[in-house]
């Protein structure tokens, strides 16, 4: 029974779903809507608990006095910080954190999106450099056709009239060999997450299982 | 709604008859995938020299279009967890996601339990990082810094900024097996990492890992029907082309 019931909710509940999907029969589309509904609220408890998580992991290991563990304090400090500025916020009503004047945007515009965007912005950097890495480290022709193509991508971008010339070839490489290669990724993704869905559905794939 | 059902059922039927085939000792050559052949060697040599093993399961979630990649990671997790569990340094198991991160402990925990060594599990080990895919990279490569991390095993619905993480754990020396389902991050995978799972390899990892005849048997026919889809493509061009068909 202990084996047993965890596979039969699984699979129950997935036909459930995937009839939703399939067959448009009211039954089904309610169950489906509910079962959703459940995966929803169990989502949001999850959130609570994981920012426990982050304060406890983080909080222990300022406690340990472990490598690092300044930046652990700024990040203990920064969820307390966010979390009571919310909550005070919103005890003025729900609406008023989600408004830009609020000072939970305020933070999360001026803090956490400036941040992201500082990240973001070094990912073109850090992919010419794992170019010019991979030509060092697996220097075969398809390493080099990988350098050429990122350089060559980088460059057609730059909006001079001598340039123009290459994004006329740079244009039909994104539309032709590129979308192809990409094409045939993703139909083996996707073959590949239906097998997998399969594997589930027909309980030999349990992650739940001891 | 027709074709989807079709092709849902006959995948089924492919893929009961070559588990049934598995089971009883016909099971299909698997082509050889450097990143799976090196799990083992790259465990070890973490295990050995004193470090951890650190794997990031991504952004994804499990309650939404990304679950079946969120629990191809988990297979992967149980894995790695359970070559890992000699250790030392217990591996560090990250994820963007909550939901994701309420099953990563307990698919740790019951490695640990299969193996009685409860004791060594600790609540600390599969860890929230942040809410967001960018955020979460950052943490990641601080994380990396000071965690005494040697081998970083990078298996989720990441992103471009996977580059993050990848040059982190490059500037550091961490060997690492990278994959991911979309294609801006696969290509850095190909780009930064020695060992990286492209498109469907990244699902593979119990057929490789464990060989579990199911699992084989579903590479096996997710290969057939990758020959089913490409007669129908071909097939659909030339008719398309010789005008017997709109």
């Amino acid at each position: 029974m202990k084996h047993i019931l965890p596979t039969a909710i699984a699979i129950g509940t997935a036909l459930v779903v995937l009839f939703g999907y399939l067959i448009p029969a009211p039954e089904l589309i309610t169950a489906r809507a509910v079962l959703t509904d459940w995966a929803v609220i169990a989502a949001a408890l999850a959130v609570l608990l994981g920012v426990a998580n982050v304060i406890i992991a983080n909080a222990r290991r300022v406690q340990t006095g472990a490598q690092g563990w300044f930046y652990n304090l700024l990040t203990v400090l920064a969820v307390l910080v966010m979390l009571t500025v919310g909550i005070l916020e919103s005890l003025g009503g729900a609406p008023a954190i989600y408004e830009q004047t609020s000072l939970t945007q305020v933070l999360f515009t001026g803090i956490v999106v400036a941040s992201q965007a500082a990240l973001a912005s070094m990912l073109v950097f850090f992919m010419v450099a794992a170019a010019v890495r991979l030509l060092r480290l697996r220097p075969n022709r398809w390493s080099v056709l990988f350098l050429i193509v990122v350089i060559f991508a980088l460059l057609s971008w730059i909006p001079l009239s001598l340039i123009r010339p290459l994004q006329g070839l740079r244009d039909w490489v994104l539309e032709v060999p590129a979308m192809a290669g990409a094409r045939g990724i993703l139909i083996g993704v996707a073959l590949a997450i239906l097998v997998f869905g399969l594997r589930v559905l027909t309980g030999v794939e349990r992650p739940y299982r001891d | 709604m027709m074709f989807e059902l079709t092709l849902l059922l006959v995948a089924f039927a492919i893929f009961v008859f070559l588990a049934l085939l598995a089971r009883r000792g016909l099971k299909p050559a698997l082509r050889p995938l450097e990143a799976y052949n090196q799990l083992d060697a790259l465990v070890g040599q973490a295990v050995e020299s004193g470090g951890r093993v650190h794997i990031a399961l991504g952004p994804n979630s499990l309650t939404n279009e990304d679950a079946a990649t969120t629990l191809a990671g988990l297979a992967m997790l149980e894995l790695v967890t359970d070559s890992a569990h000699v250790s030392d340094l217990t591996p560090v198991a990250t994820s963007g996601d909550a939901t994701t991160w309420f099953v990563l402990g307990d698919t740790m925990l019951r490695v640990y339990r299969r193996r009685d060594l409860n004791e060594k599990f600790q609540t600390v080990m599969p860890r929230l990082v942040a809410l967001d895919p960018i955020t979460y990279a950052g943490g990641i490569s601080s994380l990396m810094t000071n965690e005494s991390i040697r081998t970083n095993i990078a298996m989720g619905s990441f992103g471009s900024e996977l580059m993050l993480i990848t040059e982190s754990a490059s500037r550091r020396g961490i060997l690492q097996i990278v994959g991911s389902d979309r294609l801006d991050a696969q290509a850095v995978a190909y780009a930064s990492s020695r060992y990286p799972l492209l498109g469907e390899e990244f699902y593979m990892a119990r057929a490789y890992l464990s060989d579990t005849p199911s699992a084989i048997a579903g590479a096996a026919t997710e290969d057939i029907l990758r020959w089913i889809l490409i007669a129908l493509i071909i097939g659909g061009t030339i008719l398309t082309s010789l005008g017997l068909v709109n």
